[in-house]
């Protein structure tokens, strides 16, 4: 078995490896077919694996010893355990899906190759996280995708924004990361080890405090990654990235990768129940207030990239309350109906000539059947309806918090999923259909190539299906995380479902309604909520503003008149005096003999001198 | 009544000689006579000590820094001679092509 | 009359003594041969050394027997085989430097290989013995043995190196002695661990004369492994012999000095006296920061690295200091990576060596002769990078797991400050190796002659070179495997 572990973890990379050696090259489109069959080979053995995981086996195998050194020891070892293998299946099964749709997409890119070779790359730094059996490994891994998210957004770095955007992203992730860095040395000081059967089993003995600390500066890693507030605005800006690299990056898997940490570290998360409230409440707030800047918002991507905010806030209420099963549950549905969400856009987008404006197209549907059809699954899984993915996920998730007691976090889930709903069908109606305003641009839209929408399809499928494996799911993973034991009486359960799945049709119902007939008027832009909206509650703004303007300013002042009038000298000075200090012992060495016996003589005098005069002390 | 307590003094005495040698002599053998000194101030003390103990290694110890104190004598003796060769003096201040 | 006395051969235990006395018949052997005829080259000459290394390396290695032989002089005990076998392979590496492409007068005297041999065999009597007579003889052989082959590279730099080496050093000779008499006076012994039981044993002993001979061996000791204030003819011998010779003592002179220490010094911070550990604590960072900050001014390579190899000596010191059997484990272990990184170091400032001086007065390896050497010859400067980058403590050469190690066991026994004060020096010697490398790698070359450079290379050198590197850089791989046979022998020998 550990030979299934190797293929799936090391064929992306070989994929990306050979792709590297094209990369400067133009484009081969065996490039794209290799990496894709690769990718294709690691998604087979990790079903291979899924099938061969069960309660009783789980596989861990040790690589290497990577640092060794005496009792210093990091061993480098990979598990699959049941958290594990879901990643593994839900990544390299959505990374295949987008790695063939690429070869659709990215086919008049001069970049061919190279982005094969990132996105390959991305694939096996993702795998490294979620395989790794300590945290150093997820730390690499860790750093790995962000490494690579940073490649992708900025692809085409000859557009300012991209790489404004890619350094944007890689900033904001880096001050996370801090956080994160801390919490494993804070882990390592107090344990001594970073594997994650060791740590686990030494966290009851540390002080609760200590725990304490250890988990909030996880989370604040786990904060960046899957850009919660206030690390949110990166994930908006990274759109700015060839579109399969939003789905792919942006959506189904590396920003999940906080709620992963979470959830792999649930035995510390579990000490600490009051962390894990503070976790579930900027979860809902992130739920509400990503969902509120989607209502207005007119970029398609931008629309769906603050969808997954607020779909990544539902996992982290989830987390928090300590139903981890739930969290990685909703995790994995969301990978499969944003990705094809995504997806379609990218679809929509080439179509559109890249135009993202979503009042400017319209009535897509005569031209981009298929597309619309795909879309609209997505859309209905997004937003919640029986029988689609979401449903099942979502609606575990309210449950979670009003069985937990915290009706506030559930009331504001509640106000979230009907936006949910209706910024889902606002776009799809905005796009799809009403009045064709993309004629009136000119535009001439075409459907996608036959194969990228096959590949679409089973996304779609599980995007429809996917909910139904809840039983199996939770009998799978239950092995290794703990249950979640809902206390709530049934009727309640089912008045709740009942509920949302009310406010969920209501909002479908009032978009459709509303934009059937060409949507609000002019009027709802001048009012002062829609401002705020649509310009994201001014917090880009306000970190301008706030932040990077006073800071330009402070550091343009520290720079005039500090640094190079204090912080240089100071370093100069600290320079010179050690050269300084060299030159003064430089002189013990005068290089006359007579002084160098005397040092000799004097070192011992002095030495003597030293033992009688200190006496008392011996 | 002549005790241990002084022999060591004479040794140490002796030491502080040599010890003084080392560090004012600047002729080259002067100064390896005042190392020759050092040794032998040791002898005394080992000698003396040996036999207040009544065990022989501190004479042994003695012999065998004489006999390293000759073969210091023959190698120093020869770097003696291959300098006075080549600069034409022994004094100890014309050893200072290397400092810093 | 004396009562006649039996002694049984196997209670002398001689293959105890087998190793040095290979060393010693071999150095006769030389001698007579070359009485005899006259004929012998500097490359049979080399390599019937190596020969002699080997087989004593090889007996060394497959040495099981008692510890103990005639009558306890002899103790071989595991960091006896570490530290010989250490001595025995630098021997054998930098003997093969004397196969360079120029010829040097010392390299075609038969005397010089006979010297080598007493000298490596000097060096095994200091490790392989616990009594202080043993020791003060091989130190002395040894020695005895140095000064004159410095002498003998035959320039007038080499003989003011010897006559201050050989001056300075017998001092430390009557430091060494009057410290053992000490010793002798308080315990009647002149046994290290017997000495150390005696004092233990010994309640109204006089604790001021016991710091006295501590001191007294710390100034003779301290002498060979260069700790400030005995340091002051490192920098110049290194500079006046050749830099093959200087390379060696970097190495094994100090080696030898690391294990009488360490053998003598862990017995007396074994007895808890706070000025000696005080002293030993000042002793270490001192040394460490003299050595970095004068290596920040030097302009010649070969004396920057003679003062970066006594802030080496002075982190390794610690380990002493510390006392747990981890670091003195790992002052085996850096003492390894350190030495092939020097080798190599060293390697190539002897390929590099010219007739003349041609880029400095007095130096004959200024900073200003590696200027944009990456330009000229990028193998050499890359491995020289390479060598410097190790030294300098970057992950994953050689010399980072040694620092690492040693660092993790202050941290482990508590020594937290001094794992501080040698994180820091480790910081401060990033500057003068990065040094060189900016030289080497930013700055236009003098002139473009590429010649001048390989003057003194040939096929073996490069061989040396290669090793030395590989060493460097893949250290990573197998150091688990030394580590584990250094504590093996470490723990097994009670340190």
């Amino acid at each position: 078995m550990e030979k299934y572990l190797y293929i799936t973890l090391f064929a992306p990379l070989v994929g990306s490896l050979i792709a590297a050696f094209f990369a400067a090259k133009p484009k081969e489109l065996y490039t794209g077919i290799l990496t894709s069959a690769l990718v294709g080979i690691s998604f087979l053995s990790s079903i291979v694996l899924l099938n061969y995981v069960d309660a009783d086996t789980i596989l861990h195998v040790k690589m290497m010893d990577w640092i060794s050194v005496g009792n210093l020891s990091i061993p480098f070892g990979f598990v699959v355990d049941q958290v594990s293998i879901i990643m593994m299946v839900t990544v390299t099964f959505v990374s295949t899906i987008v790695h063939i749709y690429s070869i659709g997409y990215m086919e008049h890119d001069k970049s061919f190759n190279r982005f094969f070779s990132y996105l390959s790359a991305f694939v096996f730094s993702m795998l490294i996280l979620v395989m790794s059996d300590n945290f150093i490994g997820l730390f690499i891994g860790w750093e790995g995708v962000g490494l690579c998210s940073w490649m992708l957004i900025g692809f085409w770095y000859h557009k300012q924004s991209a790489s404004w955007a890619a350094n944007e992203a890689f900033i904001m992730n880096r001050i996370a990361d801090l956080g994160m860095l801390m919490g494993l040395f804070l882990i390592y000081w107090e344990i001594g080890s970073f594997q994650y059967d060791i740590v686990f089993a030494n966290i009851l003995n540390l002080n609760i405090n200590t725990v304490t600390w250890i988990g909030s500066f996880l989370f604040i890693g786990a904060m960046g990654k899957s850009a919660q507030f206030p690390f949110h605005t990166w994930l908006a800006d990274a759109m700015e990235g060839p579109t399969p690299v939003s789905a792919l990056i942006h959506a189904a898997t590396m920003v999940t990768a906080g709620v992963y940490l979470i959830i792999r570290a649930s035995d510390i998360y579990f000490l600490i129940p009051d962390v894990g409230y503070v976790i579930a409440s900027l979860g809902a707030f992130v739920a509400v207030f990503a969902a509120s800047m989607a209502l207005v918002n007119r970029d398609l991507k931008r629309i769906i990239a603050y969808s997954t905010l607020s779909q990544l806030g539902y996992m982290f209420v989830a987390a928090g309350l300590g139903a981890y099963w739930i969290a990685l549950f909703h995790l994995m549905t969301h990978a499969f109906f944003k990705s094809l969400l995504f997806l379609g856009a990218g679809n929509v987008m080439h179509a559109m000539n890249d135009e993202l404006d979503i009042k400017k197209m319209g009535g897509l549907y005569q031209s981009m059947r298929a597309t619309a059809i795909l879309m609209t699954i997505a859309s209905i899984a997004l937003a919640g309806i029986y029988p689609f993915a979401g449903f099942f996920s979502k609606d575990k998730i309210l449950e979670v918090a009003f069985n937990h007691e915290a009706y506030l976090l559930w009331f504001a889930l509640f106000i979230g999923a009907g936006m949910t709903a209706f910024y889902s069908f606002r776009l799809v109606m905005m796009v799809f259909f009403g009045e064709q305003v993309h004629k009136r641009l000119g535009f001439h839209p075409h459907e996608a190539r036959p194969f990228v929408i096959y590949a679409l399809t089973p996304l779609a499928l599980l995007s429809i299906v996917a909910g139904f494996l809840e039983y199996s799911f939770h009998a799978f993973v239950i092995d290794l995380l703990r249950d979640y034991k809902f206390t709530l009486d049934h009727s309640v359960g089912w008045m709740l479902i009942v509920a949302t799945t009310a406010i969920a049709l209501s909002g479908i119902a009032f978009a459709v309604y509303k934009y059937k007939r060409g949507g609000f008027g002019a009027g709802v832009e001048s009012l002062g909520i829609y401002k705020l909206l649509v310009n994201q509650y001014y917090i880009p703004q306000f970190y301008n503003n706030a932040i990077l303007k006073p800071f330009a300013a402070i550091s343009t002042f520290f720079w005039k008149q500090i640094d190079l009038k204090i912080v240089d000298a100071t370093v100069d000075l600290i320079g010179k005096m050690f050269y300084n200090a060299g030159g003064k012992t430089r002189q013990i060495q005068s290089g006359n003999l007579s002084s160098m016996l005397r040092w000799m003589v004097a070192g011992i005098a002095v030495m003597l001198v030293l033992a009688i005069i200190l006496r008392p002390m011996v | 009544m002549i005790g241990l307590a002084h022999y060591l003094v004479l040794s140490g005495i002796l030491f502080s000689i040599g010890l003084f040698g080392v560090m004012k002599r600047k002729n080259l053998l002067m100064l390896f006579f005042s190392t020759e000194i050092l040794l032998n101030a040791v002898n005394i003390g080992f000698v003396a000590v040996g036999r207040f103990y009544g065990d022989m290694s501190g004479q042994i110890f003695a012999f065998f820094i004489i006999a390293v104190a000759a073969s210091e004598v023959a190698v120093g003796l020869g770097l003696i001679v291959l300098w006075y060769k080549r600069t034409g003096s022994i004094d100890l201040d014309s050893l200072q092509m290397m400092k810093g | 009359m004396l009562e006649p006395i039996s002694i049984s051969l196997q209670a002398l235990n001689l293959p105890s003594l087998l190793p040095v006395g290979i060393l010693i018949v071999g150095a006769i052997f030389i001698i007579v041969l070359d009485l005899v005829t006259k004929s012998g080259s500097k490359s049979f000459y080399t390599m019937l050394s190596i020969l002699f290394i080997l087989l004593d390396l090889g007996v060394v290695i497959g040495y099981y027997g008692e510890a103990r032989g005639m009558f306890d002089l002899v103790l071989v005990d595991g960091i006896a085989k570490i530290s010989q076998i250490i001595v025995l392979v630098t021997s054998a590496f930098f003997l093969l430097l004397a196969m360079s492409q120029r010829r040097f007068q010392e390299f075609s005297m038969a005397e010089f290989y006979a010297l080598f041999l007493f000298m490596i065999a000097g060096f095994q009597f200091m490790t392989i013995s616990d009594n202080l007579i043993l020791i003060f003889v091989g130190l002395e052989t040894a020695s005895l043995s140095l000064y004159t082959m410095i002498a003998m590279h035959n320039r007038k730099k080499a003989f003011e190196a010897a006559i201050k080496y050989f001056t300075m050093g017998a001092l430390a000779a009557g430091f060494y002695t009057m410290g053992s008499l000490l010793f002798y006076a308080l315990t009647g012994s002149i046994e290290i661990h017997e000495i150390a039981n005696r004092v233990i044993l010994n309640d109204n002993l006089s604790v001021v004369a016991l710091i006295a001979a501590t001191i007294f061996m710390i100034g003779a000791l301290g002498f060979k492994i260069s700790i400030v204030p005995f340091h002051t003819w490192t920098p110049d011998i290194y500079e006046g012999s050749s830099a093959a010779l200087a390379g060696y003592m970097s190495i094994v002179p100090k080696i030898a000095g690391f294990v009488v220490a360490m053998r003598l010094f862990e017995a007396l911070l074994n007895l808890n006296v706070l000025w000696i550990e005080n002293m030993f604590y000042i002793l270490v960072i001192a040394t460490m920061t003299v050595g970095n900050i004068t290596a920040l001014v030097q302009e010649d390579v070969k004396r920057m690295l003679a003062y970066s190899s006594i802030a080496h000596a002075g982190f390794v010191l610690s380990a002493i200091l510390i006392g747990t059997s981890e670091a003195n484990s790992g002052l085996f272990l850096y003492w390894i990576l350190f030495m092939f990184t020097n080798l190599g170091a060293f390697t190539v400032l002897w390929m590099t060596r010219h007739k003349k001086n041609l880029w400095d007065e007095r130096y004959q390896h200024p900073f200003v002769k590696f200027k944009g050497l990456a330009k000229i010859n990028p193998f050499m400067a890359t491995m020289m990078a390479f060598f410097m980058f190790s030294l300098a403590g970057v992950p994953p050469l050689s010399v980072f797991w040694g620092k690492l190690y040693l660092i993790s066991a202050a941290v482990n026994a508590g020594f937290i400050y001094l794992a501080i004060f040698m994180a820091l020096n480790s910081a401060i010697a990033v500057y003068y190796y990065m040094k060189l490398v900016i030289f080497m790698f930013l700055m236009e070359p003098a002139s473009e002659e590429k010649a001048i450079f390989t003057t003194n290379a040939t096929p073996v050198l490069k061989v040396v070179l290669a090793v030395a590197v590989a060493f460097t850089i893949f250290a990573s791989l197998f150091i688990d495997k030394i580590l584990a046979f250094i504590i093996y022998h470490v723990t097994m020998s009670g340190f």
